[in-house]
């Protein structure tokens, strides 16, 4: 009887345990929860980022080394924000320089001499680094401010160096009419003017534009080779670039009057432009 | 405790704690990834939701300062800073003034909370840059992450009571409750899962403990059989794993059990017979003895039943000392260890045949010998003994022919007496060399024998290391035969 006694005690007391071990669990898991969200302080580590290459902050321009490895980062997917350190220029700074490069383009080319008088309605900017690195360091090379300017018709995309502030991509989207002649905002396009763009875009950078070739909508094909840096501004249905072409053309229309929505790209890329797309362009 | 509910106990025990703490563990890095993803996506957006209101402050400079005084274009100001921001974000000033407030918190608080974790890490010398805090209010979970944002100048000293702002806080908040919702979800996935778990574990702990123990239990009830008496149970449990082996080693001590106290229980009994035939041969003559002495005492008889007394109380006496000579052989053979020297069986067999000349010659009784030769290892006077017993039962068997004959067959010894006597009966042959025992008890008494004659015999064959065969038919003769081991046999240049 007495042993009955005790092995009924024994099977309580394994499911006894079983179900204290249970509540406690329990217990636990919501103490980790609360403690978790009891409103202690914590810093980014990652905003505490330093430097590991330096480049000179005097310099006015990037050499072709850096220029190229720069272009292999832009693109890179994955960007991480981040306050600017020593060495790199302020939003301010960095907005300046954006200004005065719109600006220099736009007196250069009377073609956008109707937007100079405008306000910017917006301006948007950020500092970015790609090809991060997760011990805090970043390479200057791969960090860029991206910069948006919007007027009236006009929106300027720009890609800055952090370091230099040269501009290392450019897109220029704007609104044309194409039925008013009194529209201010008429511009038009040719490959003459795409080519006096990408020569001062060359420029700004310390590069003599050479071997322009440019490629229309009807235009051969013109076989492509080798590797290096290529040079392109694109416009529309055509494109002038040194050894690169690409195209294309989009409308928008409205009830009163159609317009011309162009564009002008101006980039700096290190792909062979025989390995990039190429639609309804080959004869 | 019985063994059935210790192992339930433990079983249930361990299971349940591994179960419960992977369950913890699991859970608790589910939690702290969340968070940690959380955190990270708020201040990844909580930095370009910065970039965004210092670009809007630098553009918009002029637009804020045509709307100083008006409290409600300052607010339609930081609401245009705030458009693309997903989350709900405020600004405070340096001294507390709420600017602009999209937080459902109480403002008061909300501050209270900025500037003590402001006051702490400038305490620390830590810059207030991109710093978050987890929280649970009154309106749910969320992150909270705030920045000091410079900014140079005096755009908003009259809107404020101070001259000069060098700082505006921004603060934004991102609510977390999914992670603790998934969180919830999954606890109590875990509750169930454990309830089921356990239920099954349980079942399953129940019917392993049976399994274990049930062997045992068999080996215990066959245990108490034997201990009880019955020496003929057995397990029948099979497995090569150790309750088998178990049960394979308590089958063997079952058999060694069984056999020895067969063992005991037949010495016992042949003690028993020992003893009874012993003092039923001691009394025996012992009465007759006694009787007739007293006879002699008491009565005057005549010379001629004096001498009857007196010879039948000799041939008692005679019998007598016969037994106890035989009685010690027997106890010096059974106590003695005996080496076995190698000889000539033939030369044995002619020791024998001449040893026995002057008993044949007498009783006028045919003898003959043949033997091979071959070495024998025997202990001779042992053997001797032997051979004689044999011939003496064959001439008391009232023979007239005794052949003694020495073959050498397949690497053994035969040695062999054959007499014509009156034979054994077979059912006597199984119980011949039992110590007293006499086929024909009244005719072994007249010529002093006691059976135990064989019974000696018998035990020094076994000494030699074979038994004795008997072959009889009544009235036709015995063929008394064993076998020893021989070496070699004699060659040509010893004979």
């Amino acid at each position: 009887m007495k042993s009955k006694l005790i092995n009924f005690c024994g099977l309580i007391l394994a499911l006894f345990l079983s179900g204290c071990g249970f509540i406690l669990t329990e217990y636990l898991l919501n103490k980790k929860t609360e403690s978790l969200l009891s409103g202690q302080i914590g810093i980014d580590k990652n905003s505490e980022v330093t430097k590991i290459v330096d480049i000179d902050n005097e310099a006015q321009f990037l050499s072709n080394e850096e220029l190229k490895q720069v272009l292999n980062n832009m693109n890179a997917k994955e960007e991480y924000p981040h306050e600017p350190i020593e060495g790199q220029m302020t939003m301010e700074e960095a907005i300046t320089k954006g200004k005065e490069w719109i600006e220099t383009l736009f007196e250069k080319n009377s073609v956008f001499s109707n937007y100079m008088q405008q306000t910017y309605q917006n301006i948007d900017a950020k500092l970015c680094v790609k090809n991060y690195n997760n011990d805090m360091s970043i390479n200057l090379l791969n960090s860029y401010w991206t910069l948006n300017f919007i007027k009236q018709n006009l929106k300027v995309n720009l890609v800055l160096n952090s370091v230099t502030g040269q501009v290392l991509d450019a897109n220029i989207s704007y609104y044309a009419s194409i039925n008013s002649s009194e529209d201010n905002c008429a511009v038009t396009v040719s490959s003459e003017f795409l080519t006096i763009l990408l020569t001062d875009y060359t420029l700004s950078f310390g590069f003599k534009c050479e071997n322009i070739m440019f490629f229309g909508k009807n235009s051969i094909y013109a076989d492509v080779s080798g590797d290096g840096l290529f040079a392109v501004a694109v416009s529309g249905n055509m494109g002038v670039l040194e050894k690169s072409l690409k195209t294309e053309q989009q409308y928008i229309i409205s009830e009163e009057q159609a317009y011309n929505f162009e564009y002008i790209h101006l980039y700096f890329t290190t792909e062979n432009p025989q390995n990039v797309l190429y639609e309804n362009v080959k004869p | 405790m019985r063994l059935f509910t210790k192992i339930f106990l433990c079983g249930t025990i361990v299971f349940s704690l591994a179960f419960l703490v992977s369950g913890y563990v699991l859970i608790q890095y589910s939690l702290h990834a969340g968070m940690e993803r959380e955190k990270e996506f708020a201040l990844k957006q909580f930095q370009y939701d910065k970039f965004t209101v210092q670009s809007g402050l630098l553009s918009n400079s002029e637009k804020v300062r045509g709307s100083l005084k008006e409290k409600e274009k300052m607010q339609k100001i930081f609401a245009g800073l705030t458009e693309n921001i997903s989350v709900p974000s405020a600004f405070f000033s340096e001294i507390g003034d709420i600017l602009y407030s999209e937080i459902k918190e109480k403002d008061d608080k909300l501050w209270d909370m900025v500037k003590s974790n402001c006051n702490k890490l400038k305490e620390k010398n830590q810059t207030v840059s991109n710093v978050y805090m987890f929280q649970k209010d009154s309106t749910g979970s969320c992150i909270y992450t705030f920045a000091e944002l410079p900014y140079k100048g005096n755009l908003l000293t009259e809107y404020t009571d101070v001259s000069e702002i060098e700082q505006i806080y921004f603060i934004t908040r991102t609510d977390i409750s999914d992670v603790l919702i998934h969180q919830e979800i999954l606890i109590n996935y875990f509750k169930r899962c454990y309830c089921i778990v356990i239920s099954l574990a349980t079942i399953l702990l129940f019917i392993i403990s049976i399994l274990f123990t049930r062997p045992l239990k068999k080996m215990a009830e066959a245990a108490d059989g034997i201990a009880g008496g019955n020496y003929r149970g057995r397990l029948n449990i099979s497995g090569a794993d150790e309750i088998g082996k178990l049960a394979d080693s308590f089958n063997r001590m079952a058999d060694a059990v069984e056999d020895k106290v067969e063992e005991l229980s037949l010495a016992a009994r042949q003690r028993e017979d020992f003893v009874a035939n012993f003092a039923h041969e001691l009394k025996t003559p012992l009465t007759s003895v006694i009787g007739y002495a007293d006879m002699l005492y008491q009565k005057e008889l005549p010379r001629k039943e004096v001498k009857a007394a007196s010879y039948y109380i000799w041939n008692e006496g005679m019998r007598l000392e016969a037994l106890s000579l035989k009685l010690m052989d027997l106890i010096v053979l059974d106590r003695q260890q005996f080496t076995l020297q190698e000889m000539r069986a033939d030369e044995l067999l002619e020791d024998v045949s001449s040893g026995l000349y002057p008993l044949v010659s007498e009783k006028k009784i045919q003898f003959s010998t043949m033997s091979d030769p071959a070495y024998i290892k025997v202990d001779y006077d042992l053997i001797k003994t032997l051979l004689l017993n044999l011939a003496d039962n064959s001439i008391k068997a009232g023979c007239t022919q005794i052949k003694l004959c020495g073959r050498c067959d397949s690497g053994v010894y035969k040695i062999s007496i054959k007499d014509n006597g009156r034979g054994i009966p077979e059912d006597e042959l199984s119980r011949i060399t039992e110590a007293f025992y006499m086929v024909d008890k009244s005719r072994s008494r007249k010529q002093h024998g006691a059976g135990i004659g064989l019974a000696l015999a018998e035990k020094i064959a076994k000494i030699h290391g074979c038994r004795l065969e008997f072959q009889s038919k009544e009235n036709k003769g015995t063929v008394v035969s064993f076998g020893l081991p021989y070496e070699k046999e004699v060659s040509e240049y010893e004979e």
